[in-house]
């Protein structure tokens, strides 16, 4: 009862996360301008435009990776965990997370901030394991299959 | 599969319906149809031990092997 309750959350965070990511990702160019002029008083023209051409491919990815995300609360508060869409879905959330990581590595030459490995890494070490996960997963899923189909 | 499964045939020898079947091999009739219709991927020793008495045959009778 408490997982269940737990995962109808998590479905809801999902989702909130998934708009509030689509508004701000729309949102951007304001974004940008009031953070840069917050640090420095004032707007630079190429390190807007960086910000820019880094940040709009970054929370593309981001939404399809909550969406994704979303899709699997979905499908656990159907009752159907393992199901081979959900090990899909985790598997592509891993390229996804792949495809930040070399963003933010493009981040660290455009924005010139070495403070960008990290996070190029936190999602790197993440999209591995992700990938590991989405591996069990389809496992889990293929015994789960024979299982049920064992009469 | 080239693993075939006969029970309709021995079904309709001994004049049996897939209900009464079920209900005598203590499964249920969904199951019962995963078997018939050749989407089982394996079947317990019980399960065939209860068919081959439901329907009283052999093993043979009830699984078949096909090359592909």
């Amino acid at each position: 009862m408490e997982s269940n309750l737990l995962s109808k959350i998590m479905e809801k965070f999902s989702l909130t996360i998934l708009i509030v990511g689509i508004l701000t990702t729309l949102s951007l160019p304001y974004w940008v301008g009031v953070i840069l002029t917050f640090w420095d008083g004032r707007i630079i023209g190429w390190l807007y435009n960086n910000c820019l051409i880094v940040l709009y491919p970054v929370g593309i990815i981001a939404i399809i990776a909550v969406w994704n995300t979303y899709q699997m609360m979905r499908n656990v508060n159907r009752q159907q965990p393992f199901i081979m869409n959900n090990a899909k879905r985790i598997k592509r959330v891993a390229a996804l997370c792949v495809g930040e990581t070399l963003l933010f590595f493009l981040a660290i030459y455009l924005l010139q901030s070495p403070t960008m490995v990290i996070v190029a890494l936190a999602f790197g070490i993440f999209s591995c394991f992700l990938f590991v996960m989405g591996k069990l997963f389809k496992q889990a899923v293929i015994f789960k299959e024979e299982n049920d189909l064992t009469i | 599969m080239p693993i075939i499964v006969n029970i309709d045939i021995m079904m309709a020898r001994r004049k049996m319906s897939a209900q009464e079947l079920s209900q005598r091999i203590g499964i249920t009739p969904s199951n019962l149809s995963i078997l018939k219709n050749d989407k089982a991927k394996a079947v317990r020793f019980a399960t065939l031990e209860a068919l081959c008495k439901a329907l009283d045959c052999q093993p043979g009778d009830l699984l078949e092997f096909k090359k592909d």
